[in-house]
């Protein structure tokens, strides 16, 4: 039997801002691992960055835990990012709501997916193609 | 950087201002946003939290809709769902619902509305 192993790397973290460039350095430093160029790490790093962002920014309104994963894979050319939390997920809030980061985020990568988490929270899917 | 924003590829038709411009490529991205949580659901059934379409800088609210009330809005390349009150000028409002409203772009803020469809 022959096993594939995939590369990936993961960070659990607080929430807090300075779990942002922890998770873009680590997410962008595994990027440049696989091969991407210059301008795809760029692309990346906005988008890792306004991921976490959202999470530290909107994801709990309340004092309590903060729980903040992010992990990368890479698999048939793709880099795969998730970004979740355990907050309170897509719901009307008084407070302004996801961030304005949503909008950046669907320009900069090549698919994503915004998933509702059970119990709770939030997880996004970001797909880049890393070989063309 | 190669460009991945949602008017690329497409020559923009004539605007009537830079203002409404920058509004329908807001428009673009957020229903962009919007399509990726359509596609994240996991049941067709409750409400569901979408992003504000109003496409103004610096609103990121929620509204709630079925996955039917999204779908019917989508139906329509030209038509956009907005939170109360977030209606703009150039804009018609089409259908009022408790939870938001249907917007549908006029003049070239439609054209590019239509162009931008990624459906």
């Amino acid at each position: 039997m022959v096993s594939i192993i995939v590369p990936r790397v993961s960070l659990d973290a607080e929430a807090i801002a300075g779990s942002v460039s922890d998770a873009r350095r680590r997410i962008v430093a595994f990027a440049a691992e696989l091969g991407a160029d210059r301008d795809l790490q760029a692309r990346v790093a906005l988008a890792v960055s306004e991921a976490a962002t959202n999470v530290v920014v909107h994801a709990y309104p309340d004092a309590g835990p903060r729980p903040l994963h992010v992990a990368a894979d890479f698999e048939e050319g793709d880099l795969e990012v998730v970004v979740a939390d355990q907050g309170e997920g897509l719901r009307t809030r008084r407070s302004p709501g996801l961030g304005a980061g949503l909008g950046i985020i669907a320009e900069t990568c090549d698919e994503f997916v915004v998933r509702e988490r059970e119990p709770a929270g939030v997880e996004l899917w970001m797909r880049f193609g890393v070989n063309g | 950087m190669e460009s991945h924003g949602a008017l690329s590829g497409h020559s923009l038709p004539d605007m009537d201002s830079a203002g409404e411009e920058r509004v329908a490529r807001n428009e673009a991205a957020f229903r962009k946003v919007n399509e990726a949580i359509e596609q994240g659901r996991q049941t067709r059934e409750g409400l569901a939290g979408f992003v504000c379409e109003c496409g103004r800088l610096g609103c990121n609210e929620i509204i709630e809709m079925t996955l039917p009330e999204y779908e019917a809005v989508r139906a329509d390349a030209r038509r956009f769902a907005v939170r109360h009150g977030h209606e703009l000028e150039f804009e018609e409002v089409i259908e009022t619902h408790e939870r938001y409203l249907v917007v549908a772009k006029r003049g070239g803020a439609g054209d590019v509305a239509a162009l931008t469809d990624p459906r």
